[in-house]
């Protein structure tokens, strides 16, 4: 227990109580038999109570839509606030963490038309809860950077289904 | 840590995450069904019988159901629940996601569904306080044959001169004790009465609401039927011990030109069904909409007639095997739906699995023995070719050709069937 309080006093001292994020998601979608992967990105910007234990707003933003099934799907944004829960730094500098939040996200679906049935777009937000448990490594050369890599999960309406895999840059700061 | 545990956020933060989620999934999931349906045109239906213009008391309820087309032309069925139901003024009647609409207050609004971004035509529906003041004539054939059920109707003249479908009549015969030995009548929700005449003779139908009474219609019950006859509604008459088959009756009537023609009618629902001899061989439904449906009990022989009034079918020698096979009733795909839509554009090929048993089960696979067979007759292309490569444990459906077509497959003298439906 000395030992763990000991690097996580080190890289308190090291890290400030504030830290940004940008993040670029693929995520994956599915409802009626049907698979999305549209691609999105995220800014996070959070504080640290106590060490390890953080509050955070983040916002996301769609980058790219993806077909299915005569239907385009595309995660156009989404914003909230978390609690991020982490684990002390492994002497490698690695940290899991779970990030609990609550959001506020649209999606954005278009169906193609054809000769005889019109276009037509489903807008619909969705609140309820979201998920992530990952891990980041902080780097060698830059102390106040880590690279992150998480498995997210956005709460949705039965049958939709949310989720994303979700590679990051954190700065933590000095 | 203690002192975390104490912050109200982290607490708030809690209590929110775990209340789930809000949003509607639904009109993804309807747009992706248009998509894959073809689905061109949707439009609100009232129940059968219902009149031009429809007008209702406050409090009274009418179910409301959905006609749809695809861009082929063809009528598709699209269920009414789970929907996005609208009233174009929610004080005067609301209609709920399953079309049932609940009239509210006086006055005139427009009832309509809207299906993955596609609206509906309106259906026009008025509100108005009343009382009903007459029954009007009741509406059906003066003329009805044995064992085959006629509906009547009868609308309601109310004190503000508009004439309403009625949603509560009583249905009964003049002297219902002499008339009991000739048809018997039943009522519905959505106020049509099915008369069913048994023998020979004449009736007079009356519409009842509360103590109003409409004029009694004088029926004749014609003495057409000739002969009714039993069949197995498919393969042989052999049932395995365990499970069931379907049993038909055909009644065989004169047509009116008495030059000699008849014509076969199914009248399975409308006759008694009774076991002669062998009872403690197999039992057969005798009531409601599965009439006809016979379990074997036992290995034996047993007789099986139809009954029309006094008119009864030869008697049908059906025989009860022993089973053979213990995994189960019937056999099964590994579909559970009796309907399969194929796209040829999105999904035009279907993996099907058969097996013993009233379930699929993996552990009983048949499918390399199953004979399969289809219903089309059409002169042109069957919407589906038929699986060829049997020998194997799954065979492959593939859509040819826009349509509906019913496929069965027979194993051992057991079948099932499933209606495909093959869409653009």
């Amino acid at each position: 227990m000395g030992c763990i309080l000991a690097l996580t006093s080190s890289f308190a001292v090291a890290d400030g109580p504030l830290y940004g994020e940008i993040q670029f998601a693929g995520g994956a979608l599915q409802h009626s038999e049907l698979d999305f992967y549209p691609t999105f990105g995220s800014v996070n910007v959070g504080l640290y109570v106590v060490p390890n234990i953080g509050v955070e707003l983040f916002a996301d933003r769609g980058l790219g839509s993806d077909a299915s099934g005569g239907l385009d799907m595309d995660i156009e944004g989404a914003f909230g606030i978390a609690a991020r829960f982490q684990s002390p730094a492994s002497s490698g500098g690695v940290q899991g963490y779970v990030v609990l939040g609550y959001v506020d996200y649209t999606l954005d679906q278009i169906s193609r038309g054809s000769a005889t049935v019109s276009s037509s777009s489903v807008d619909e937000d969705f609140t309820g809860v979201r998920v992530s448990v990952g891990f980041m490594q902080r780097l060698r050369s830059f102390r106040n950077l880590q690279i992150t890599a998480e498995y997210r999960h956005y709460n949705a309406d039965d049958p939709l289904r949310v989720d994303a895999l979700v590679l990051g840059l954190r700065v933590n700061a000095p | 840590m203690k002192s975390i545990l104490r912050l109200p956020s982290l607490w708030l933060l809690v209590v929110v995450a775990v209340t789930g989620c809000e949003g509607d999934s639904r009109p993804f999931t309807e747009a992706a069904e248009v998509q894959s349906l073809g689905l061109q045109t949707i439009e609100p239906t009232l129940p059968p019988g219902s009149l031009a213009r429809t007008v209702l008391n406050p409090g009274q309820q009418l179910q409301l159901g959905i006609t749809a087309n695809a861009n082929t032309g063809l009528p598709i069925t699209v269920s009414a629940t789970d929907r996005d139901w609208r009233s174009t003024n929610p004080a005067f009647f609301t209609v709920d996601a399953n079309g049932l609409l609940t009239a509210r207050a006086n006055g005139i609004a427009e009832a309509y569904v809207v299906i993955g971004g596609i609206e509906s035509d309106r259906i026009e529906v008025e509100v108005f306080q009343s009382e009903l003041a007459g029954i009007n004539e009741i509406q059906g054939a003066d003329m009805v044959e044995r064992c085959i059920p006629q509906a009547y109707t009868a609308t309601g003249a109310f004190r503000d001169d508009s004439v309403r479908l009625l949603d509560a009549i009583d249905w009964q015969f003049v002297d219902p004790q002499d008339a009991a030995t000739r048809a018997s009548v039943v009522g519905s929700d959505d106020a049509t009465g099915t008369v069913t005449a048994f023998n020979p003779g004449s009736v007079q139908l009356v519409a009842r609401v509360g103590d109003i009474q409409s004029d009694p219609k004088p029926l004749e019950i014609s003495d057409s039927l000739q002969e009714v006859t039993v069949v197995p509604a498919s393969g042989s008459a052999v049932v395995t011990a365990g499970s069931t088959k379907n049993f038909a009756a055909t009644g065989t009537y004169s047509t009116a030109e008495a030059d000699g023609t008849t014509r076969d009618v199914t009248i399975t629902n409308s006759v008694d069904w009774e076991i002669t001899s062998g009872s403690n061989f197999a039992t057969v439904v005798q009531e409601g909409e599965n009439r006809g449906l016979v379990t074997g009990i036992s290995a034996g022989t047993f007789n099986l007639l139809a009954r029309c009034g006094m008119l009864s079918s030869t008697p049908r020698q059906v025989t009860v095997v022993a089973q053979e096979n213990t995994s189960g009733d019937g056999i099964s795909f590994n579909i559970p739906s009796e309907e399969l839509v194929l796209s040829l554009e999105f999904n035009p090929t279907q993996t099907l699995q058969v097996s013993t048993g009233d379930e699929f089960s993996s552990s009983n696979n048949v499918t390399s023995e199953v004979v399969w067979t289809d219903n089309f007759t059409g002169t042109g292309i069957s919407p589906i070719v038929l699986p060829l490569d049997t020998g194997a444990d799954s065979v492959t459906l593939r859509a040819q050709e826009p349509g509906s077509v019913v496929i069965t497959a027979e194993f051992e003298g057991e079948s099932t069937s499933l209606t495909v439906r093959v869409l653009e």
